[in-house]
C-alpha cells in the first residue's frame, strides 16, 4: 500500500474540487431555478431531489460510459486519470448540493427581490446580495457536496480504477485492501475518512458561523 | 462587502482543493526525466496484483529496458478486465480465463502476446471435510461430492460469482459434473475478490476454488483458521497466466505496440527467471513446460 | 406626478376580494392618509399605488399612462418614482448602515444629504453600526423608514410608518413627512389617528372591507 498520507492528499484535491465545481453549478442551477416559475422550479427540484438517491456506482458507469474510448469524451483521455473522478464525483456530489441551496435561495431571493422592488427597483442585480444572506447554507451545500464525493467509491473504482500512485483515493485504498483481506489497512484508511470528513465539516462550520455571525 | 464574503467562501473551497492537487502533481512528475513519461492502462487479475508479482514484473521491465513508461495498473476479476482491454479503456492485460479469453480472441478485439506463468486451484474446505473432498479422484468427483453433501445439509460451498477466472473455471467443474448448484440454500454467491470470498468460507466453513497465491498470502497472515487444501488435480485445476494487447483503435499507436512486444519479450525471458526465482512457491514460468501448459489452455478455454 | 386608480380590485386567493371597485386619484404633492380596519386593505391599496402589487382587475394610470400595459423599460421608468415602505420592516442580514447603503445600490437614487438629515432627525448614528438582527422594534422600523425616505422619488408609500415608535419619534416622523409631503405625495396608512396628522393631510382614504367608504 502506498503512504496513507499520499491517499489522503489525493483524496483531498480531487473531492475537494469536484464538490467545489458542484457547488458552483449548484450555485447556478439554484438561482435560475429560484428564478423560474414556481410550477416549473418545483419539478426540476423534486428531480434533483430524487437524484440525490442514485447509487454512485450508476453514475461510476456513466463517467465511464463518457470517456471510454468509444464514447462521447473520449479524445479528452480522461478514463483512469484524477480528472475522470473528479468530473464522476461532481455528478455525485451535484443533486445533493443542489437541493440544499434551491429552497434557501428561494426563500431569500423573493424576501430579498421584494425590498428592491419596494424601492423602486424592477430587474436583476440581486445575486450577491442573496448569496451574502444565504452565507450559512452556502457552507452546508458545500460540505454535503464534499462529504459525498469523499465518502463515494462507485466513480473512483470504474472511473478512476484505484490506481496506485495515480487515482487510488481513500475509498478504493478501503476496496482494494478489503479485496485481498488486509482488513487492518482497510480500517484504518476507513478512520482516516470518518477523521477527515468530520474535521473538514467542523472547520468549514465554524467558519460558516464567524462569518455569519460577524455581520 | 458581499462580494468579500463570497471571494473568501470560494478560496476556501479552492485552497482546499488546489493544495493538495500541487503537492499531488508535484510529486507525480519524476524528478529529471527529459519528457514526461508515457501512461499505459494495464488491467490485471486480481490475484496478480495480491501477490505483487506484476508490480515486481513491470519494476524489473523498466529497470531492464530503461524505458520511462508508467503502468496503470487496474485490479480486475478477469472478466471485467477483458472487458476494459476489448473496450480499449486498457492496453494491456494480464488475465486467467481461457475459455473468456478465447472469445474475445475469436471476435478480435485483443491479440495474446505470451502465456508467461502457470500455478494451480485447489479446493478448499474445513478440515472435517464432511462431503469427503480428500478421498476424490478428481476435481470433477470432489464437486459431486459437495452437491451431494450440500444436499444432505452437511456442506456449503461459496461462489465467487463475478464472472473472474476462478468463478469461470467453478462454472466449467459443475458443467463437467453435470450438476446445476445455482439456486441452492447451500450454493452461496459472495460477488467478491478470492480474499473475500476464503475468509468468508473460512468462517463458514464452507468449500470453494481458490487460486493458490491468494490462499496462501491469507494463511501467511494468519487469517485462515479452517480451510485446508483438500485436492489438488494438475489436469482439470491448471490455472494458465496470458498476457494480451488490446486491439482497439485507443491501443494501436507505435508506442503502445511497440511497448507490448518489448514487455512480451521482457516476460518470456528474464521474467520467467524472477518468477521461478522469487515466487517459486506461487507460480511457475510457463516456458519451461510451454506444450503442456498451452494444450492446457486450448482444452480449457473449449469448455464453455 | 398624478396617479389614477380605475375600477381596481384584488383577489390574493381568488374567492374573497381584498380590494373591490376601488377608483381613487393622487394628484401632485401633498399627504394622503388612508385609513380602516385591520384587514379592510390598506396594505393592498399601498402596493397597487406604488405598483408593488398587479391588481386582479382595474387600471392604475401614472401621468396619462396605463402602468400595468407599457414596455418593460417603460414600467421600469415609471416603478422608480415610487418607494414603498413596508408595515413589518425587510432588513438585509448586516448593519443598519450596511441597509442604508444597499438602499441606495438598489435604487440607484439616493439623496445622501437627506439621509444625513433624517440620521440626525432621528437620532440614529448609534443605531448605524448595529446589526439588524439585534434591533429593536421601533429602532428596525427607523431603520427601514431611513431607508425607504431617502430613496429619491415622486410618491412615497409608508404602510404603518408609526408603528412601534415612541411618540418623540413619532413627532419626528410627523414634521418629516409634513414637510416631504410639500414636493412629494406621500401615502400614509395608519391606525393612529393624530390631530396633527388629520390636520395636514390632503386627502383620508377610509377603506371598510376593501371599498372606499
Ligand atoms: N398575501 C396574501 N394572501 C392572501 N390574502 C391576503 C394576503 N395579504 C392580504 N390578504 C387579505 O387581504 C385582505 C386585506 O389585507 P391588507 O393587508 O390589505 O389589510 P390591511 O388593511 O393592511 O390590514 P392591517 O390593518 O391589519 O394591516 C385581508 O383580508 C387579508 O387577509
Ligand atoms: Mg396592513
Amino acid at each position: 500500500m502506498e503512504s496513507l498520507l499520499d491517499i489522503t492528499l489525493r483524496s483531498l484535491w480531487i473531492s475537494g474540487l469536484a464538490s467545489l465545481v458542484s457547488f458552483i453549478a449548484a450555485l447556478a442551477l439554484s438561482f435560475s431555478l429560484a428564478r423560474a416559475r414556481e410550477s416549473v422550479a418545483n419539478v426540476v427540484a423534486g428531480f434533483l431531489e430524487s437524484l440525490v438517491g442514485v447509487p454512485t456506482t450508476v453514475i461510476g458507469l456513466l463517467t465511464y460510459m463518457l470517456l471510454y474510448p468509444r464514447g462521447p469524451l473520449a479524445p479528452l483521455n480522461l478514463l483512469y486519470t484524477p480528472w475522470a473522478i473528479v468530473i464522476g464525483e461532481s455528478l455525485v456530489a451535484l443533486p445533493v448540493s443542489a437541493v440544499v441551496l434551491y429552497r434557501s435561495v428561494r426563500r431569500s431571493l423573493s424576501v430579498v427581490s421584494e425590498l428592491a422592488a419596494s424601492l423602486g427597483l424592477t430587474s436583476g442585480g440581486l445575486f450577491g446580495i442573496v448569496a451574502r444572506e444565504i452565507i450559512p447554507d452556502l457552507f452546508t451545500s458545500y460540505l454535503v457536496g464534499f462529504s459525498r464525493a469523499i465518502g463515494e467509491l462507485g466513480v473512483a473504482l470504474i472511473a478512476g480504477g484505484g490506481i496506485q500512485g495515480y487515482t487510488n483515493v481513500l475509498t478504493t485504498a478501503i476496496a482494494l485492501e478489503t479485496s485481498i483481506g488486509n482488513y487492518e489497512d482497510a480500517i484504518s484508511v476507513g478512520l482516516v475518512l470518518i477523521s477527515i470528513t468530520a474535521l473538514i465539516t467542523l472547520a468549514l462550520k465554524t467558519m460558516g458561523e464567524r462569518i455569519w455571525r460577524s455581520s | 462587502m458581499s462580494k468579500a464574503v463570497i471571494v473568501l467562501v470560494l478560496l476556501a473551497a479552492f485552497l482546499a482543493g488546489f493544495a493538495g492537487g500541487y503537492l499531488f502533481s508535484s510529486a507525480s512528475t519524476p524528478s529529471g526525466a527529459q519528457a514526461p513519461p508515457t501512461r499505459v492502462t494495464v488491467s490485471t487479475t486480481t490475484s496478480l496484483y495480491q501477490t505483487h508479482l506484476l508490480d515486481d514484473l513491470l519494476a524489473d521491465f523498466k529497470n531492464a529496458t530503461g524505458l520511462s513508461v508508467e503502468f496503470s495498473v487496474l485490479a480486475k476479476g478477469s472478466g471485467e478486465a477483458l472487458r476494459l482491454l476489448s473496450d480499449g479503456s486498457a492496453c494491456l492485460g494480464f488475465t486467467h480465463a481461457p475459455s473468456l479469453e478465447l472469445k474475445y480472441l475469436l471476435n478480435g478485439s485483443i491479440v495474446r502476446l505470451s502465456i508467461f506463468a502457470y500455478n494451480e486451484f485447489v479446493i478448499v474446505g474445513p478440515k472435517d471435510d464432511p462431503a469427503g473432498v480428500s478421498n476424490a479422484a478428481s476435481a470433477v468427483d470432489a464437486f459431486k461430492r459437495i452437491y451431494e453433501a450440500g444436499e444432505k445439509g452437511l456442506a456449503k460451498f461459496v461462489s465467487r460469482g463475478d464472472n473472474s477466472g476462478t468463478h469461470v473455471r467453478e462454472l466449467q467443474l459443475w458443467k463437467l459434473a453435470g450438476l446445476d448448484p445455482s439456486g441452492k440454500a447451500w450454493y452461496l454467491v459472495s460477488g467478491q475478490g478470492m480474499a473475500q470470498t476464503l475468509l468468508m468460507a473460512d468462517n463458514l466453513k464452507a468449500y470453494t476454488l481458490t487460486d493458490v497465491g491468494t490462499l496462501q498470502s491469507l494463511v501467511s497472515q494468519g487469517k485462515i483458521s479452517n480451510l485446508v487444501v483438500l485436492l489438488r488435480d494438475p489436469k482439470l485445476l491448471i490455472n494458465v497466466y496470458s498476457f494480451y494487447v488490446s486491439s482497439s483503435q485507443s491501443c494501436r499507436s507505435k508506442d503502445v505496440s511497440n511497448l507490448a512486444l518489448l514487455l512480451a519479450e521482457y516476460l518470456n525471458t528474464r521474467g520467467q527467471q524472477l518468477i521461478a526465482s522469487k515466487y517459486k512457491d506461487l507460480f511457475n514460468p510457463a516456458l519451461q513446460n510451454l506444450t503442456v501448459v498451452e494444450s492446457a489452455w486450448v482444452e480449457l478455454s473449449r469448455l464453455a | 406626478m398624478e396617479v389614477v386608480l380605475e375600477g381596481v380590485s384584488h383577489t390574493y386567493n381568488g374567492r374573497e376580494y381584498a380590494l373591490e371597485e376601488v377608483g381613487l386619484s393622487i394628484d401632485g404633492p401633498g399627504l394622503y392618509l388612508v385609513v380602516g380596519p385591520n384587514g379592510s386593505g390598506k396594505t393592498t391599496l399601498l402596493k397597487i399605488v406604488s405598483l408593488n402589487l398587479r391588481p386582479s382587475r382595474g387600471r392604475v394610470i401614472v401621468d396619462g399612462l396605463d402602468a400595468w400595459n407599457t414596455s418593460k423599460r417603460e414600467f421600469a421608468e415609471l416603478k422608480s418614482k415610487f418607494v414603498y415602505s413596508h408595515d413589518k420592516p425587510i432588513l438585509l442580514r448586516g448593519t443598519c448602515r450596511y441597509n442604508l447603503t444597499m438602499g441606495g445600490r438598489l435604487s440607484g437614487r439616493v439623496d445622501e444629504d437627506f439621509m444625513k438629515r433624517l440620521i440626525e432627525i432621528f437620532e440614529a448614528e448609534k443605531l448605524l453600526e448595529r446589526k439588524s438582527r439585534e434591533l429593536s422594534a421601533g429602532q428596525a422600523k427607523l431603520c427601514s423608514l431611513i431607508r425607504a425616505l431617502s430613496v429619491k422619488a415622486e410618491v412615497y408609500a409608508l404602510d404603518e410608518p408609526f408603528n412601534s415608535l415612541d411618540s418623540s419619534n413619532v413627532s419626528r416622523l410627523l414634521a418629516v413627512l409634513r414637510e416631504l409631503s410639500n414636493t412629494k405625495a406621500v401615502l400614509v396608512s395608519t391606525h393612529f389617528l393624530y390631530e396633527g396628522l388629520l390636520n395636514s393631510a390632503k386627502k383620508t382614504i377610509r377603506l371598510i372591507n376593501g371599498k372606499i367608504a
